[in-house]
């Protein structure tokens, strides 16, 4: 331990200049300033190996990739920052986006379930939200109650879930014939020359930042992760806010899938298989700890553009698919090693 | 009746499987006071504060604070009764910064935002008042001395109002430097408290 090693005097109320504030504040992003040369080293390697790689374009296309990716990498931190985690997420994102396409007016399917009973897009969309609030709020209300593991409960979720998925659908995709202006536009559409699926992305990102900085949930989200016995001793519910998380991502993940539906113009029973590998690789690679209390939202950011970086560069050299789950493994275990590190190098 | 007496344990009995802890404890505490418990290993000092802190639950007996009886099934319970307890397992969140350790779940706000600055600010301002000046608050607590470590804990109970406090061998970890501070706070003196310290004895 660090005993005797004295803190530096600091008169009272006397603010501390400009460079020392930036320095500490700079300070905090230590990992993920690697992360950032990281990718800026990436970005520059695939510029020269391909000419397709710096054009407006492709840019657009890993915006847009990254961004459905992102909603849900978004809400995963904050479940992750309190030491949990959730692999139910790819299943929310196919059951939300075919329910909510299979009540979006235009929409047909060979399921016997999904009639001919419709309602104007956004009360859809609104359906497809409460679908995943309503996973979110199980996962949560299991693993807190009945104290068991976030691993294994949202395991099972992520079976049930797709179950119900192909139960609801029948197994046949839900394709448009015509698709609403309204409804396209949430996965097609473009806002400011941006897609709209990257604004939605922009939007989750200040929100969830602004959570955790500014609201006292945000900070016990922190302090659960931290040190949740002494969350607890403190006062907190600490049980009400891990389910909040857990709704909160089932609500990202939900709205996800709706926006996938649209870009795909079907809401397809088997999309999202697998996606809860990139949404935890992403958070993971942007430096939060899987033991919780440690990570940001700015890393989780980076780390899903630089998994959507590698997808794009991989594809735009030709790279089998194959590979590329090769790759994004490896990189996803690298990613863990090094977060090892850095807490081993803290425990004194 | 107004009474004095801000603790009143009385005939407190706890057993646990094969041995007989505590047997018809009676203990009293007057606003003002410092006591300090003092016995050899398994007198069973820390079991009568882990009751009192709410961690144990005693076979029998009453718990008495300020004139009312209570009942402190849980930690929680018994902070809400007043009684901060300093752990010797420190129980701050280790990655947070000291200011926010010290106002953790008792955010300052302006309106839906924590008001980082007031809880800095605040925070300075009592350590001042308990004669500490050398703490940067806005630094995590992992990276503090150990004393002051738990100085943060003291202040962190002092904040939350706490009419006793109880600390379990709390000279154990720290230097001398930082003991002199921790009995200038506890001196009834001059300190606004009502203390019982649980001071470590060697045998």
């Amino acid at each position: 331990m660090k005993q005797g090693v004295n803190v530096a005097v600091k008169p009272q109320k006397q603010k501390d200049s400009f460079l020392v504030g930036l320095g500490r504040y700079l300070g905090n992003f230590k990992e993920q300033l690697v992360i950032l040369v990281a990718l800026a080293g990436l970005c520059m390697v695939l510029s020269v190996l391909s000419p397709n790689f710096l054009t407006k374009s492709n840019f657009l296309d890993i915006a847009r990739v990254v961004s459905i990716n992102g909603i849900m990498a978004a809400g995963m931190t904050l479940v992750i920052l309190t030491g949990g985690i959730d692999l139910s997420v790819g299943s929310i994102f196919a059951l939300a986006g075919v329910i909510a396409a299979a009540l979006i007016p235009g929409s047909y399917s060979e399921s016997p379930f999904v009639t001919t009973f419709k309602l104007p897009v956004p009360a859809a969309i609104l359906v497809g939200l409460l679908v995943g609030v309503l996973i979110g709020y199980i996962n949560g209300l299991v693993i807190t109650r009945f104290r068991i593991e976030p691993f294994v409960v949202t395991l099972g979720m992520m079976s049930f879930a797709r179950g119900l998925t192909y139960l609801y659908s029948g197994g046949y995709p839900i394709n448009f014939k015509p698709m609403p202006p309204g409804f396209q536009w949430v996965g097609q559409g473009y806002v400011f020359g941006l897609p709209t699926p990257t604004i939605i992305f922009v939007f989750v990102i200040a929100l969830c930042w602004w959570i955790l900085r500014y609201t006292a949930f945000g900070r016990t989200i922190y302090a659960i992760g931290g040190n949740e016995e002494a969350a607890r001793l403190s006062g907190m519910n600490t049980r009400r806010i891990k389910r909040l998380t857990y709704l909160f991502l089932g609500a990202l993940a939900a709205f996800s899938g709706i926006v996938m539906a649209s870009r795909v113009a079907a809401g397809s029973p088997v999309a999202g298989i697998g996606y809860e590998l990139d949404v935890i690789a992403g958070v993971v690679i942007g430096g939060t700890s899987l033991a919780g209390g440690r990570g940001s939202i700015f890393g989780t950011v980076l780390g899903v553009f630089m998994l959507g970086v590698i997808e794009n560069g991989l594809n735009l050299l030709g790279v089998s698919t194959y590979y590329q789950y090769i790759i994004k493994g490896m990189i996803l275990i690298m990613a863990t090693g090094i977060d090892g590190y850095y807490r081993k190098k803290r425990c004194y | 009746m107004k009474t004095d007496n801000i603790l009143e344990m009385r005939g407190i009995s706890k057993s646990f499987p094969g041995v007989k802890a505590l047997q018809g404890i009676n203990f009293t505490v007057r606003k003002g006071e410092v006591h300090c418990l003092a016995g050899a290993n398994g007198a069973g000092k820390s079991t009568l504060m882990k009751i009192l802190s709410g961690a144990y639950q005693a076979d029998s007996g009453e718990i008495w604070i300020d004139g009312q009886k209570v009942h402190l099934r849980n930690p929680i319970d018994a902070l809400k009764a007043g009684i901060g307890t300093i752990y010797q397992e420190l129980s701050i969140v280790p990655k947070l910064t000291a200011a926010e350790n010290i106002f953790l779940n008792n955010y300052p706000q302006k309106g839906l935002i924590v008001d980082w600055r007031k809880i800095s600010q605040l925070s300075r301002d009592i350590f001042a008042g308990i004669g500490i000046k050398n703490i940067d608050v806005d630094r995590p607590v992992e990276t503090l001395t150990i004393g002051h470590q738990q100085l943060v804990e003291l202040v962190k109970v002092l904040v939350q109002k706490a009419k006793i406090v109880i600390m379990d061998e709390p000279s154990a970890t720290l230097s001398a430097e930082e003991f002199n501070v921790l009995k200038g706070v506890i001196n009834p003196h001059s300190a606004p408290l009502d203390i019982i310290t649980n001071v470590f004895l060697g045998h």
